[in-house]
């Protein structure tokens, strides 16, 4: 653990009720407040001086006890006070835990239904134009702006608990933290917040139970692990070397016509094979688009094709039925179908090959023309969409899950700009 | 957090990313058409060709 606390706390007893009031701050602590009476000392040289009156000390169905400690990023505090603060005029009420570090200083947890942030006040004033928040080069929006309660403390403090006005808050929020504007009118100060995780805290303070998490946090992050903007720009990569791939493969597919020719099928031919001439295929192992294209008249056409490999023996079986029909009905006209089918033969070696044609004609007509093409190394489009498509599907589904996060989180605000 | 941390915390979809994309180049450079691989029936004897039976208006 780095900066070990060590310092042993001064003890002293509550006139009141002779509870223990430690004090961990010693000279810097101003007032103390008993956290089972709620009785406020004022401290001068060691001395306690009671005040009246006192804070009613009310039921909190869960809290941390003063004087534990815990290591939060990478410094070791101690847990000095509580406040417990309300919404003036509202029931929402939260915790802020002060937590001291003889080097660090001080720092505040707040937990609210369950979600805890650090906060960390600024030394520096961030820029606020009506609903916007600059601050380090980074933009936060107005979350929420309301004025705070203190309900109840108990704890040490720097300045008199008692004497503290009601203040007013307004918090603003992006996707890595908050920044709260804290004003009275003696006083303003800012603070940078961020949240913790709830299993962090349970871990720091070695605590038996927290508080269940309710809904979305001000702060809570989506999917903690993965940043957000990181994402963005993987997607953004992506989506240009795709496209760069898309034209650079577009442009070196040759698409050669390597074998053209024309039949007819009659009743006679139908349901026969028709052997082509040979052919030859070159430059590797690449594809070929088989396309029949075919006289056919609000009829259909089939044929079987397979392509042989003279020197192997390898086949490579296709089956291409073509349709096309039209008509008019009811003062329309409509077609479907088509007079030609292609289709693509993946990874074809290099080599002399053949066709086998196996076409069949309706009955409807004596014969039937075709023109069977081969063309060598054809661009396919369809692999760079269904690619592209496989890549993006987790971002696609952390931005639409991170859509309806936020939607949830917006819930709670005032100035929320997504529709109800 | 550092850039490279943020990138160290996707790296199973960056890994996932490079094994598409490999598979994707290997495809174009071997002309294999992913939605044709049923199309296609690559053998060493021919079985003779299902002829269809078709239904038409």
């Amino acid at each position: 653990m780095t900066n070990p606390i060590d310092i042993q706390p001064q003890s002293n007893l509550c006139s009141k009720c002779n509870t223990p009031l430690p004090i961990h701050v010693r000279h810097e602590v101003y007032s103390l407040v008993c956290g089972e009476c709620g009785s406020i000392y004022y401290c001068f040289n060691d001395q306690l001086d009671l005040q009246i009156p006192n804070f009613k000390q009310l039921p909190i169905s869960w809290r941390m006890n003063i004087g534990i400690s815990g290591n939060l990023k990478g410094v070791n505090y101690q847990v000095i006070a509580m406040l417990q603060k309300a919404e003036a005029g509202t029931e929402y009420t939260w915790e802020e835990y002060t937590l001291w570090n003889p080097i660090h200083g001080i720092a505040y947890l707040s937990v609210y239904n369950g979600h805890w942030m650090l906060l960390n006040e600024l030394n520096e004033i961030p820029l606020i134009e009506e609903r916007n928040c600059t601050y380090q080069n980074e933009n936060y929006e107005l979350f929420a702006n309301y004025e705070t309660v203190i309900i109840q403390a108990f704890g040490e403090f720097f300045y008199p608990i008692d004497k503290v006005p009601n203040t007013t808050e307004q918090d603003f929020i992006n996707r890595s933290g908050l920044i709260t504007k804290e004003y009275s009118k003696e006083n303003v100060s800012y603070f940078k917040g961020e949240y913790i995780v709830p299993a962090v805290i349970k871990k720091a303070f070695d605590l038996d139970s927290i508080p269940e998490k309710v809904g979305v946090g001000m702060i809570e992050p989506f999917m903690p692990s993965i940043d957000f903007g990181t994402l963005k720009n993987i997607v953004i990569g992506i989506v240009l070397i795709w496209g760069a791939l898309q034209i650079y493969y577009a442009s070196i597919a040759s698409d050669e016509i390597i074998f053209n020719r024309s039949y007819t099928v009659t009743d006679s031919t139908t349901d026969k094979d028709i052997i082509t001439p040979a052919f030859k295929l070159q430059n590797g192992t690449k594809n070929i688009e088989l396309k029949v294209n075919v006289e056919i008249d609000n009829d259909w056409f089939y044929t079987g094709a397979t392509l042989v490999n003279e020197k192997t023996g390898d086949l490579y079986d296709l089956e291409m039925e073509a349709e096309y029909y039209y008509g008019y009905e009811e003062g329309e006209r409509w077609s479907e179908g088509n007079q030609y089918v292609a289709k693509i033969m993946s990874a074809i070696p290099e080599g002399n090959y053949y066709l086998i044609l196996h076409p069949i004609k309706s009955s409807k007509v004596n014969s039937t023309f075709f023109t069977v093409t081969v063309c060598r190394d054809v661009y396919v489009f369809s692999n760079g969409i269904i690619i592209l498509i496989v890549l993006l599907l987790f971002p696609i589904y952390y931005f639409i899950r991170s859509y309806y996060f936020e939607m949830m989180r917006w819930k709670n605000s005032d100035y929320s700009n997504y529709d109800e | 957090m550092k850039s490279k941390a943020k990138l160290y915390q996707l790296r199973f979809y960056l890994a996932f990313i490079l094994v598409v994309g490999g598979f994707y180049i290997d495809t174009m450079q071997t002309g294999w058409r992913i939605l044709s691989f049923k199309e296609t029936n690559h053998t060493k004897e021919r079985t003779g060709h299902q002829t269809r039976i078709f239904y038409h208006k």
